[in-house]
Formats: structure tokens, C-alpha cells, sequence
């Protein structure tokens, strides 16, 4: 009979300090192109480059669009000045509804019902591995649930498709207020990947009111974190929107 | 193709047909399922059947049924043309079952009735009536919308007192994909499980038409994301056939080395699924730690930790330089020691084995018949692996054990998985130690003439994948047809479940890995 | 007034109910004034009752009747006991009946009905009050024919006249066994008045003794339900209208235990050890037969009539508990043991005959019973969903109802037979126990299963859908069965003293004393008890106290009557609390959520079969049923169009007893039936030989 209580004991605490303590993990996540300056107003190499069209060129400014992003770094190998980077962060969570006063929404013990509204299934394995042990998202006070009438927190990944936009909706009308939606994942900040047919007409902002989005493709488990602590309020957006970008830019 | 026999027979038999261009044989509609059977009991499997728009007059449809030529290398299409008003065509399913999902597909989609078909609509589209319209002809453009009417909703019939159907999903468990599952019980006691798919039905086939072919490679690379090497492995090799792109040998020998760290930690997430499905909680944790070193490795070598970025037209696009390799050699030697007492420890769990033996058997011939294919297939005692029988990227060159259980219960499934993680490490090795010099990409871009016409497969971690494409104007493609394997195991999932008891349903369905985002598309 | 002259009255009632059916003409006055008749004469005789039980028991009359002697009618403390149970049920039936009845008007005739419910009435009367063997026996056999013609009420349907006659050929072997049991018990004493038996059992020997014992006991166990010759329960109740089966399951079912406890304990005097014994295997193998097969039944009065096998099971166990501590020479304990199967006859007979009027209200309401097929009745019908609540709550033995005193009392009697010296009656009470046990637990199963099914969640089939609450008079009938239970739940320190008197004629000795320790007149002597509150209802409950204990009060004691308050008072606090600290909280109204699925329709809901399915996997090998799975293929290969389920339990009962005796008797039958073969010639034959032989015998005399 295997002894798995030695073996677990025997592994020891691979769980990250995250976020009492900010480590950096070698492959933990694969990071985000960054705009380092201003850029010479001809260029619009990493605009071409980009297969989802989420680069803006304005005034010399970079602008990124990290709803849209895919992140794979064609814009950074094709910037001939050097000016996108690459860099090592996993904060890419924006808040949608900014400047307004929460409800008395719950801090420290959340209950978060995730719906697949079409995902590929990277988003659904980043989301798992938030219950596993170098993540756990339990020591934060966040549970998974299965009904949505227990749930505080709607976690949507996918492009809305047809065939679950009711589902989806009939998710949030069960849950109970206060709530809050979160969106992860390329497909559902910026659209699924192709662009939209008859199978993926909507926008989730459609349906539903979204109020943090977590870009990425697929957002890595650290950034999860990081998206639901803004969500609950307990952590800074890292000033990933493009109106932030720009002010960055000019400064 | 070499003249075999089998092709010899076939001439003999049937005359009148003649083997063409890229093993296609043109068959009049009406003949399909006596043609479809000749094949099927000369011993071929069937891989593929959709229909598409005809080139040569988009108001006409194609048929294609693909087949797997046994002891051959290669894979036999039936075309039928099917027109008019209503096109329809005999259905091939009566006869051969393993053509039911994609003939159901083949009438909700493109409005092709295949006579005799018992039971058609409410598949693909929920909340469709039977009378169209059918996304995928060319008259619905890209940008037309579906507007809904109450769908029909197909389950199993279970007649008897006090039986009731237990609805599970599409929103349900913790953190999972969305299926509707109609369970007929007695209470505790399963009869049927029937699997209402493609809630997360994305529409692909469709979005892939008429855009760049840089956009469908980023598409396809989403079809599955934990499959990712492996679809985006079919479609470049589709796209390069049509093209006639070369591939340098680097690059082959680096499509198989990402294949195969795919198909690690693939394997190995699955394996720590299972344990968390029996509720063993440390052994799955276990298993999850050996799944997070890998995707961190992942990351390190390619920039994506589910390997997203890296295959594509003509090539890879990630190198394994002298320090990525001693990475890859220092992280996967220690990984696969742990990896070995882990599973050792889980054999020795006989609370474990419990739950896996002889839970969910899927029979050998209910899988043949069905066309199960991947670990699934292997674990019932169908010996077919695409790595070897149809050889491609760098795996002719290789050495590797194709592992077949005969008992198709969880356990089996699980036995193949360890051993195929066991082969893929050994693989790896060899990989890395013969990889050969030059580039890793070919440079240029794949050039289409309209109507040229491929076939590119693998064999990923759920199973063997076929992706066709057919050229349109521009560069860009008139049809792609992506059939994933998922899509063949799901159909064979309610044989396993029969007479299985609630407990048992997860455990199940977490032993066949499968995935509904590629056989949605 | 003497308790005789209002017993006088109840019969007077009866019989004008009886006669006054001559006169009236439409149904809807047939049913006014029997039931009315009922309601009075019901009325007297819980009065008479009640008189006689506190102190007015005697002879009450005697005539004569030469060709089967001296007929006498008397009550004692039991007999009077018994009189006041059936009566109040009654009374509760004829209630609800005024209402219930009216269903059959146009179909089947009330006035009939009417006739013969007042007709077994009297029958129940008179057997309670029989003072000698053949009084008893002549009202039982009214009962048994009265009851069958109640059965048989329906006998539109060939499925309820089978069952009735399956009912009357039973009883009636029954009543041989007994005829059998009172001759032998007459023929040995000389006498067959209760006294004389009692004065000359010295002089019957002790094989004679056993044997009216077991004859006795398979005779009165024919109407209790005693396994094996339960088997005309479930036909027969769901054959009967529900308030017939209501009295079947606490009138008829109670004088069967009566009986039991006249002849068993009281007349047949001192007993040796092993009746004690086989009562107790007998009423545990009872009990826990009666429950398991409870489980698997979807009619609601099948279930329900198999329930009152097990209740019977539970009153056999304490029965046989009381003989053997008797015969081992511990007489308050035997006391103890009587009490409990007494307060557990009282406890079934109420709680029964209310479950049985909610299942007729469901069956007024809905014209069904099968539980697969109702569903959401607890919207549309809430008084009856209570009541029926409160009624599973009883017979599923849950405080603050009766049923948990009496299961209580029955358990603690048989841990405490650790008094005992030699090791087999320990070993078999312990056995029984356990058994008894486990039966408490299925029968909450058992009842989850029919209250969950039944009334909650939504309706199965549309016509239920439709279904509405039923008239006053029913409400009302089932409102005091319901609070009835509640009392008799909650008061157990008042109610035991009156079970005394009859207990100490079971028992030899009175244990009402012991039972309840008098913690309100000597608060001193019962410390603990103080301790923990036993003074809190002083000077306001007329009782020596109100806890309740098996005897000794260091063992174990419980008091309903102080959970009574505790219970609203936990609740209050509980809310008050999430008042106070949840603050206010909004509520919403949405739709069911069943996974996001946009159809819900309620063939997706749990089954009864379904729920109690687990049962049947866990004891497959008792229950072997037998099951046809049918799998029906489009095509060569692999359309699975639907499947078919068939399954069958059959008891072991019927396959191992009642099948091949019936073989046996239809082989011996056909090997006779050519003695009547219809022809002509061989009757003349038939008399020409008994000629012959006359005549021949005449010439040799």
C-alpha cells in the first residue's frame, strides 16, 4: 500500500509567496511586448506584423490593445528600432469598471463559478492550475463552486458561442448579488481567433456587464491571481489600458 | 502508390471506378455505402467524411469519405457529387457506424440529406429547425447571422418505471469544459449516457475560409491549445503538401521534438486528472506538480507555455540551441525519475486500481466499430499509431514502442498512457542527441495555385488528427476541413459508460481525456 | 354517567347509522348520516372508554344464548385501553370520511358502505369488550367479513376483488387456527370466560399451552401482519378506499395485537421462556421484512400497509421483550416492556390512520397513488403535505412525535437485558435490537422517499398539476391524528400511567412509578435530574415529573415534553441571530438552475424507485429481483434507438411459501375435481351409492 501522506510530506511547500512576496519563476509565465519610448512616426512594422491587429501607432506613441494580444512576440522581432520589448511581468489585469464604488463585495472569501463559454482548453488548464500546488488559490480565501447560486465571482473564458450564450446568461441571473464577472483569455477580452462568424457573434461585453478583464493567451496562472485580487480589490492594475499607455509614453 | 493488392482488388471489383489524383476515386452518389463497405471489410478504417462547396461550381457539393488503407501508407478518398434543390446522397452510416457524427454534421451544415440517417438534427447547431440556413454553403457569407428557434433535443429513450434522465451540465463540476450529459437511470445504475457536444461550437471550418493563411494557423493553433503542436502540425503539413514547401530537416526534427514534449505533459496532466477524478488528492497533486515543471520548461523554450508559437509554414519557429538543450536534458532527467516512483506508487494503490478496473470497458469491437482511435483505441486493442503507420516530421527515423492493452477498462487506458510518457522520453533523447544542423524554416511563404488540394495529419496526445484543405483564390483557402480526434472517442464514450454507476461516470470520462474545444471546433 | 351506559349509547348510534341507510335516498346524505352516526358513536365510546379506563372496569353485561352458552361482554384496564384507541381513530376516519366518501357518489354504493362501516364499528366494540372466547370470536368474524366487504368496496376492478378475496381466504385460516386455538384452551380449562381460563390455566399441561400459543399466535398474526402471512397486506390496502385502509391499519391491525395480548400474556398465565424468544425473532424478522419491502413499493398505501408490518414487528418485539423478562422473574421490567408495546399499538394506531388519510387526500385530489407519477403537491395542497409530514415524522420515529418515545423505549428495553443471567435470551434480545435498529433507519428512508417524492418538487405527470387542496372535513380529521401524534409525543409522563393498569395485566406488576421519576414532588432523590433542568414545567404539567427513563434513571432518560420548548426556543434564537448579524438581505426570484440547460422538464427530477435503488443494490441478495434489460438497434450496426426496463421483485414469502403451497393445493384440487364433473349420471351414481351404503348400514345395525 503506497504511503502518500510521507510523499507529500516528503515535497515539501512548492506554493509561490505571491502576493506577499513577488518571485520570479522561470517559465511561470511567458510575459507581455511592452513599448519602451516613442518611435520614429514612419514605422508601422509591428502594426503589419501583428495577426490580430492589436498595435496602434499614434503621434510616436505604441499602443497596445492586450485584450487583443496573442502574445507571440512577432511585433518584438520585427521592431527594427528596438522599441517594443519584451518583458517579464504577468500583470495584465484591467478593470472595466474604473472609479466606481463597489458594493459590499466580499474580500477575503470569495466564491468564484467558472463558465466555458468555448475556450480552447489552455484557459481552462491555467484556471485548474490555480487549485494545484505551486498556485493554490485557497490560502487567498478564493473557492471554486459549482453552482452559481453560491458563486460571488462569474470566471468566463472562450469566445460567447451560440450555443452557450444562454447558459451563460442563465448563469449570471442565478447568482446572487453582489457579483462580479471577470473575463480571461484573448477570446473573450478581444474576440475569438479568426474573428467573429455565425458561430461567435457576440462580445461578452454584450451580455454581460464585464468588470475586470485578464488578457493573455493563455493568462498564466500568476496572472489569474493577480486579476482576481484586483477584482477583490486587493491589488493594483499594473496601468495595462492604452489611455494609461500613452500617458506613459508622453511622460 | 505502390501497387498493392488491395488497390488490385479494388480494381477488380469495381471497374467502372478509377483511382485518381491524391487517391481520390470519383463515386456516383448512389454507389457510396456499397463502396464504403467493400472498404470497411477489406480491413480499412474510416478517418474522415464532410462535404464541401465544389470549386469548379460552388452551387454543387462534394462528399469526401476518407479511408485508412491497412498495411499501407496511405489514405483512400470516396468523392460523390451531390446537387439540386435539396442534395442528398444514401447514407453511408447505416452500414458503416462510424460515419453517424460526421454525417450529421455533413446535413446541419451544409443542408446534404443523407437518406436512411435515423437520426438527424439538433446536433451542431441547438437551436436550429432542419430547414437551414446551412453556414457553411457559399451563400452564407462570412458575415451573416443565425437567428434562433427552439432546437430539437435528441436523447436516449429508456422506457421502464421509475426511470428518470439526470441532466449534467453544460455548466457544471468545478472548472471544466461545457457538455450536456443526459444520464438515463434507475438511480445509481446508468443505461445510457447520451453527450449533446458543440456548445463551444466556434464555427472554424468557417472562419478559416477566405482569410490569410497566417490567420488560420493562429486559429488552428486555438483549436485545441494543449494540442496545439499537434493540429498546427496537420495543417502546415496540408498547407506544404498543397504548396509543395519544402521542410528543412532541422525542423522536422524539431516538429517532433515539440510534438513530443506535447504529448509529456498532455499524458501526464491526463494521468493526474484520473487521480483527482478517484479523489486522490495527493497523488494528483503529485501528478500536477510534474505537469507545471513541464509547461514552465515549455516556456523557457519556446516563449508559450502551451507551446503556441512554435510550428509553422515551412518549418518551426524556436531553436534549441547548446544551453536550451542542457536545459531541456537537466529538467526532463530529474522529471522523469519522479515521474516513475509517482506512477509506481499509484499501481500500488489498490484503492485506485479499484476504480479503473473494469470501469468503463470499451470492447474491441464497439471501438473498432465506432472508430475510437489514440490511447482510447490502443487501451481496446487497436494498434494503430500515425507516428508509425503513416510516418511524418522526424519519426521514420526513430525508435519507439507503440503500447496496446486489450482489457479497454480505465486501467489499460491509464497503462498506455505511463508507457507512452516512458517512449516520449526516451524519444526526446534521441531527438536531441541526432538533431541535425541548418536552418529551421524554409523562409518563404507557402504559395497556393486555386484548387490545389491536400491532406496533413499527426498523431497528438488524444489521438490521430486530419486536417484537408483545398486552395481558393488569392492564397487563401476555399475549405478547410479540421477533424480532430476527440471527436472519434466522444462518439465511442456512451458504450463505455453502460450500465456504469453515477460514482463511476467522472472517472470514466476523466480516463478518456477528452477534449471538447477541437471536437467543437 | 357509567362508562356502560355511554358503550350503550355508542352502540345505539351504530345501529341507528345502520338502519337510518334504509331510508335515505341520495349518496351525499348516505355518507352525512352514517359518517354522522359514526362521528357520535365514536364520541360515546371514547367516553365510555375513558370512564372505564380510569377506574369503572367490571362485568359489564351477560346473557345467554344456550346453544353457545354464557355470552358475556366486560372490560378491564386493557380491553378499555384498546376501546379508547380504536374509538378516537374512529372518530378521526368518520371526520375525514365525511368528505372523502363523496368521490364515490354515482359509482358505488354509499349507502352500503355506510351500513357496513357502522356494522365494523360494533364489531370492533364488541371485541374489545368480549368478556368470553366465543363473544370474541363471533365479533371477530363480523370484523374479519365486515372488512372484507369494505375491501372489496371498489369490485368494479377484478385487481380489488382479488385482493379482497386473498384478504378473506387468509383471515379466514386465521380464524380457523383460532376456533382451533380457543377450543383446545376451553376443552382444557372448562371454562371459557375470561376469569374461569384465568382461575383453572393450572390444570391445562404445558403442550396443550403451547400449542393455543402458537395457533394464537399465527391466528391473531394473520391481521397484525406477522411475517409470513403478511402477504394480503399490499394487495389488499391498495385495493381498499384509503379510509377503509386506515382502519384496517389502526383498528382491525390493533385488536390482532389485542388479541395477541389477551390470549398470549394474559390468559395462558405463566409462560416458559421460548414464547418470549420467538416473539422477539418473529417481530424483528417482522419489522425488518416489513420495511425493506416497504422501500421498493411506489403505491403510497402499499407502502404504507407494509410500513404497519414493520410497526407490528416493533409492538411483537416488546411483547416478547415483556415475556421474557417475566418468565426470568424481573416483573418491572416486564412492566417496562408492556408499556412500550402498548404506547407503541397507541402511537401506530394514530400515526397509521393519519398517513392513511393523507394518502386518500392525495388520492381524492389526484385519483393516484404511485409516487413516480405526483411530484409538487406540497404548492397546491400545503395542509395535506403538513400533515403527512408530520405523520412520516412519527412513523419514522423523529422527535418531537410519538413515534420516537415508543422506538425509544422498545431499544432501551432490549439493551437493558443485560439484567438477564443466562446468555440466550441476551444474545437474541440483543439481536433484536440491532435488527430493530436498522430498521428505524430504512424506515427514515422509507419515508423521505415518500414525502420528497410525492409532495415536493413539481409534478411529474400534468394532470397533477391541476390537483387541489381537499375540503375541511378531511383537514380535519388529519389535524387531530396530527395533533394527536404531537401530544402523545410530547406528554409521555401523562400518558404513561394510563397504559399502566393494562400493562400490569400483561406483566404482573406496574412500572409507571419507575418510569417516571417524580423529580417534581421529591426533587431531592433525583439530583442529575435537577441538574439538568427536570424541575422546569413543576406546578404546571399534572405529572410526578417529566422525564421519562427505562426504569433506572442513571441509564438513560429522555423528556419530549421539555424538547417541546427547546425546540421553537433553538429556532428563535437561530434566526434572531442571522437577523441580527447577517443584516439585511435582498432576495431574488429566478428559475431553477439546472446546469444552464435551456429545457428543465420534470422527467429530470429523482424518482421514488430511483432513491430507494441504493436499497435495493445494497441488499440484492435478499430482495432478487429480476430484471430485463431490452436493447433495440436501428440498423446492422450501432443505432441504439431506445432501451427497455423491466424489473420484478417478488418477496421470498410468495416464492418459498405461499407459491408452492398453492401448487400443492391446485394439484390435490384437479387430482379431486373429478368428483364434480358436471355430468349427470355420476351424481345420480353419488346418491345411488350413499343409498346402498344407508341401507347396508341399517341392515347391520
Amino acid at each position: 500500500m503506497a504511503n502518500w501522506v510521507f510523499k507529500g510530506l516528503a515535497s515539501g511547500v512548492v506554493t509561490t509567496k505571491y502576493p506577499r512576496q513577488r518571485e520570479d519563476i522561470p517559465g511561470g509565465w511567458p510575459g507581455l511586448p511592452v513599448a519602451a519610448g516613442l518611435c520614429p512616426d514612419s514605422c508601422r512594422a509591428c502594426r503589419e506584423v501583428c495577426p490580430t491587429g492589436a498595435i496602434e501607432c499614434t503621434g510616436g506613441a505604441v499602443l497596445i490593445d492586450y485584450n487583443r494580444c496573442l502574445f507571440c512576440r512577432q511585433c518584438v522581432a520585427g521592431c527594427p528600432a528596438g522599441i517594443l520589448t519584451w518583458e517579464n511581468d504577468f500583470r495584465t489585469a484591467v478593470s472595466a469598471r474604473q472609479g466606481q464604488p463597489g458594493s459590499r463585495f466580499s474580500r477575503r472569501s470569495v466564491y468564484i463559478r467558472h463558465v466555458d463559454a468555448g475556450a480552447c482548453e489552455c484557459c481552462l488548464w491555467e484556471v485548474g492550475a490555480l487549485s494545484h500546488p505551486y498556485y493554490d488559490l485557497h490560502r487567498l480565501g478564493f473557492f471554486f463552486v459549482t453552482s452559481p447560486r453560491h458563486a460571488d465571482i462569474l470566471l468566463v473564458s472562450g469566445p460567447v458561442t451560440l450555443n452557450m450564450a444562454g447558459a451563460l446568461e442563465k448563469a449570471y441571473q442565478a447568482m446572487p448579488q453582489p457579483k462580479k464577472v471577470v473575463a480571461i483569455g484573448g477570446c473573450t477580452c478581444g474576440g475569438p481567433p479568426g474573428g467573429p462568424v455565425y458561430a461567435t457573434p457576440f462580445r461578452l461585453e454584450e451580455i454581460l456587464p464585464v468588470d475586470v478583464f485578464i488578457p493573455g493567451c493563455p493568462p498564466p496562472p500568476m496572472g489569474l491571481l493577480h486579476g482576481l485580487l484586483v477584482a477583490t480589490g486587493r491589488a493594483e492594475e499594473a496601468n495595462r489600458t492604452q489611455a494609461e499607455q500613452l500617458k506613459a509614453a508622453r511622460s | 502508390m505502390e501497387n498493392c493488392k488491395i488497390i488490385d482488388d479494388f480494381s477488380a471489383a469495381w471497374p467502372q471506378l478509377a483511382l485518381g489524383g491524391e487517391h481520390t476515386c470519383q463515386v456516383p452518389a448512389a454507389d457510396l455505402p456499397a463502396v464504403a463497405t467493400w472498404w470497411r471489410e477489406a480491413g480499412a478504417r474510416l478517418a474522415d467524411a464532410f462535404a464541401l462547396a465544389d470549386p469548379a461550381a460552388p452551387e454543387q457539393y462534394l462528399v469526401r469519405y476518407v479511408f485508412e488503407v491497412p498495411g499501407t501508407d496511405t489514405f483512400i478518398s470516396l468523392q460523390a457529387s451531390v446537387s439540386g434543390e435539396c442534395p442528398a446522397y444514401p447514407a453511408v452510416s447505416l452500414d458503416l457506424h462510424a460515419a453517424d457524427w460526421f454525417e450529421r454534421e455533413i446535413f446541419e451544415l451544409y443542408g446534404i440529406l443523407p437518406q436512411g440517417h435515423p437520426a438527424l438534427g439538433g446536433f451542431v447547431l441547438h437551436n436550429q429547425g432542419d430547414g437551414g440556413p446551412f453556414p457553411l454553403r457559399k451563400a452564407f457569407s462570412r458575415s451573416s447571422r443565425l437567428t434562433a428557434v427552439s432546437g430539437a433535443y435528441r436523447s436516449h429513450p429508456v422506457e421502464g418505471r421509475g426511470v428518470f434522465e439526470m441532466p449534467l451540465g453544460p455548466v457544471y463540476a468545478g472548472v471544466s469544459e461545457s457538455i450536456h450529459f443526459a444520464l438515463t437511470s434507475i438511480g445509481e445504475e446508468v443505461f445510457w449516457v447520451t453527450p449533446h457536444l458543440f456548445f463551444k461550437h466556434r464555427g472554424f471550418e468557417k472562419a478559416g475560409e477566405d482569410i490569410s493563411l497566417e490567420g488560420v494557423l493562429q486559429m488552428v493553433r486555438r483549436l485545441s491549445g494543449i494540442g496545439a503542436v499537434s493540429e498546427s502540425l496537420a495543417l502546415c503539413q496540408a498547407v506544404e503538401k498543397a504548396a509543395s514547401l519544402e521542410v528543412p530537416p532541422r525542423a522536422l526534427y524539431m516538429r517532433s521534438l515539440l510534438a513530443e514534449l506535447e504529448r509529456l505533459y498532455n499524458h501526464i496532466g491526463n494521468i493526474a486528472d484520473i487521480c483527482e477524478s478517484t479523489s486522490l488528492a495527493v497523488g494528483a497533486a503529485q501528478g500536477f506538480m510534474l505537469r507545471e515543471r513541464l509547461l514552465r520548461l515549455n516556456c523557457l523554450l519556446s516563449g508559450s507555455r502551451y507551446l503556441m508559437n512554435t510550428v509553422c509554414f515551412g518549418g518551426v519557429l524556436c531553436d534549441l540551441g547548446p544551453d536550451r538543450a542542457g536545459l531541456l536534458r537537466e529538467t526532463l532527467k530529474p522529471l522523469a525519475h519522479d515521474f516513475r516512483g509517482w506512477f509506481r506508487m499509484l499501481l500500488n494503490t489498490d484503492s485506485f486500481l479499484d476504480r479503473l478496473e473494469n470501469i468503463g470497458v470499451l470492447n474491441t469491437a464497439d471501438a473498432t466499430n465506432l472508430g475510437a482511435t489514440g490511447p482510447v483505441g490502443r487501451a481496446s486493442g487497436i494498434d494503430r499509431d500515425w507516428r508509425r503507420d503513416h510516418a511524418y516530421a522526424a519519426y521514420d527515423r526513430m525508435e519507439f514502442r507503440v503500447p496496446v492493452e486489450n482489457d479497454g477498462d480505465g486501467l489499460a487506458r491509464l497503462k498506455v498512457r505511463a508507457t507512452e510518457v516512458e517512449e516520449s522520453f526516451a524519444l526526446v533523447e534521441q531527438l536531441v542527441s541526432q538533431l541535425p544542423g541548418g536552418p529551421v524554416q524554409n523562409g518563404t511563404r507557402p504559395e497556393l495555385s486555386p484548387g490545389a488540394a491536400a491532406m496533413g495529419y499527426s498523431e497528438g496526445p488524444r489521438g490521430a488528427t486530419l486536417h484537408w484543405v483545398c486552395a481558393g483564390e488569392d492564397n487563401r483557402l476555399w475549405r478547410v476541413r479540421l477533424r480532430p480526434p476527440s471527436l472519434l472517442n466522444w462518439h465511442a464514450f456512451p458504450s463505455a459508460t453502460e450500465g456504469c454507476a453515477f460514482q463511476d461516470f467522472p472517472i470514466i470520462l476523466a480516463s478518456f481525456g477528452l477534449s471538447l474545444a477541437e471536437s467543437d471546433r | 354517567m357509567t362508562g356502560w351506559l355511554f358503550l350503550q349509547m355508542a352502540a345505539a348510534f351504530a345501529i341507528l347509522g345502520v338502519l337510518l341507510m334504509l331510508l335515505v335516498t341520495s349518496p351525499r346524505s348516505a355518507v352525512a348520516v352514517s359518517m354522522g352516526a359514526s362521528v357520535l358513536a365514536s364520541l360515546s365510546g371514547l367516553a365510555g372508554a375513558g370512564v372505564l379506563l380510569s377506574g369503572g372496569a367490571g362485568l359489564l353485561a351477560a346473557t345467554s344464548w344456550p346453544p353457545l352458552g354464557t355470552l358475556l361482554l366486560s372490560a378491564d384496564q386493557l380491553s378499555s385501553l384498546f376501546l379508547l384507541v380504536i374509538s378516537f381513530v374512529w372518530l378521526l376516519i368518520s371526520v375525514f370520511s365525511w368528505s372523502y366518501l363523496v368521490r364515490y357518489a354515482g359509482r358505488y354504493n354509499l349507502r352500503a358502505f355506510g351500513a357496513l362501516y357502522n356494522i365494523l364499528f360494533l364489531a370492533l366494540v364488541l371485541t374489545a369488550l368480549a368478556g368470553d372466547l366465543i363473544t370474541f370470536l363471533i365479533a371477530w368474524e363480523v370484523m374479519t367479513v365486515g372488512s372484507y366487504l369494505l375491501i372489496v368496496f371498489e369490485h368494479k376492478s377484478p385487481q380489488n376483488t382479488r385482493a379482497g378475496f386473498f384478504m378473506l381466504v387468509l383471515s379466514e385460516i386465521g380464524a380457523l387456527l383460532l376456533i382451533a386455538a380457543f377450543i383446545l384452551l376451553g376443552n382444557y380449562t372448562g371454562h371459557f370466560d375470561y376469569a374461569g381460563i384465568r382461575a383453572s390455566i393450572g390444570s391445562v399441561p404445558p403442550g396443550i399451552k403451547n400449542t393455543v400459543f402458537v395457533l394464537a399466535l399465527l391466528g391473531f398474526g394473520v391481521k397484525t401482519g406477522l411475517v409470513p402471512l403478511q402477504g394480503w397486506f399490499a394487495p389488499a390496502y391498495a385495493a381498499a378506499p384509503a379510509n377503509v385502509g386506515a382502519v384496517l391499519s389502526a383498528a382491525t391491525l390493533t385488536l390482532g395485537i389485542y388479541g395477541l395480548a389477551r390470549v398470549g400474556l394474559d390468559l395462558l398465565g405463566p409462560s416458559p421462556l421460548w414464547w418470549g424468544l420467538a416473539l422477539l425473532v418473529m417481530g424483528a424478522l417482522t419489522a425488518i421484512a416489513g420495511i425493506l419491502y416497504a422501500l421498493m413499493e411506489q403505491n403510497l398505501k402499499r407502502m404504507l400497509s407494509l410500513s404497519s408490518v414493520e410497526n407490528t414487528g416493533w409492538i411483537l418485539a416488546g411483547l416478547g421483550a415483556a415475556l421474557v423478562y417475566r418468565t426470568s422473574g424481573l416483573p418491572v421490567m416486564a412492566a417496562l416492556a408492556a408499556i412500550t408495546a402498548l404506547y407503541q399499538t397507541v402511537n401506530n394506531a394514530v400515526y397509521k390512520s393519519l398517513l392513511f388519510m393523507g394518502a386518500g387526500s392525495v388520492e381524492y385530489a389526484t385519483d393516484r397513488q404511485d409516487m413516480d407519477s405526483l411530484g409538487g403537491l406540497s404548492r397546491v395542497m400545503p395542509y395535506t403535505t403538513l400533515f403527512f409530514l408530520v405523520g412520516s415524522l412519527a412513523a419514522a420515529g423523529l422527535p418531537p412525535f410519538n413515534g420516537f418515545v415508543s422506538e425509544w423505549l422498545t431499544l432501551e428495553t432490549l439493551l437493558l437485558s443485560f439484567h438477564l443471567t443466562p446468555v440466550l435470551p441476551k444474545v437474541i434480545m440483543a439481536l433484536a435490537g440491532l435488527t430493530l435498529a436498522l430498521t428505524a433507519a430504512l424506515a427514515i428512508t422509507c419515508f423521505i422517499k415518500a414525502c420528497g417524492t410525492a409532495f415536493l418538487g413539481r409534478a411529474r405527470t400534468p394532470e397533477v398539476s391541476k390537483a387541489r387542496e381537499v375540503p375541511f372535513a378531511m383537514k380535519l380529521g388529519m389535524a387531530g391524528g396530527a395533533v394527536a401524534s404531537l401530544l402523545l409525543g410530547v406528554l409521555p409522563t401523562l400518558v404513561i400511567p394510563r397504559l399502566d393498569a393494562g400493562a400490569a395485566l400483561l406483566s404482573g406488576s406496574s412500572a409507571a412509578g419507575q418510569m417516571i421519576p417524580a423529580v417534581f414532588n421529591e426533587p431531592g432523590k433525583f439530583p442529575t435530574l435537577v441538574l439538568l433542568g427536570g424541575t422546569f414545567l413543576r406546578g404546571i404539567l399534572p405529572a410526578p415529573g417529566a422525564v421519562v427513563v427505562p426504569t433506572d434513571p442513571g441509564f438513560s432518560s429522555i423528556s419530549p415534553t421539555y424538547l417541546l420548548f427547546a425546540l421553537p426556543l433553538m429556532l428563535l434564537l437561530g434566526a434572531g441571530l442571522a437577523r441580527l448579524l447577517g443584516g439585511k438581505t435582498a432576495v431574488t426570484r429566478g428559475e431553477v438552475w439546472v446546469g444552464g440547460e435551456d429545457r428543465y422538464v420534470p422527467a429530470q427530477q429523482y424518482t421514488g424507485t430511483a432513491y430507494s435503488n441504493p436499497v435495493l443494490v445494497l441488499f440484492r441478495s435478499v430482495y432478487r429481483p429480476q430484471v430485463e434489460l431490452e436493447k433495440h438497434y436501428h440498423g446492422a450496426n450501432g443505432f441504439r434507438t431506445a432501451t427497455g426496463y423491466e424489473r420484478q421483485i417478488d418477496s421470498p414469502v410468495e416464492r418459498y411459501l405461499y407459491r408452492p403451497i398453492l401448487g400443492v393445493v391446485n394439484r390435490g384440487v384437479r387430482l379431486l375435481s373429478w368428483i364434480q364433473s358436471g355430468r349427470i349420471n355420476q351424481y345420480v351414481a353419488y346418491v345411488l351409492i350413499l343409498l346402498v351404503a344407508v341401507m347396508v348400514y341399517a341392515v347391520w345395525q
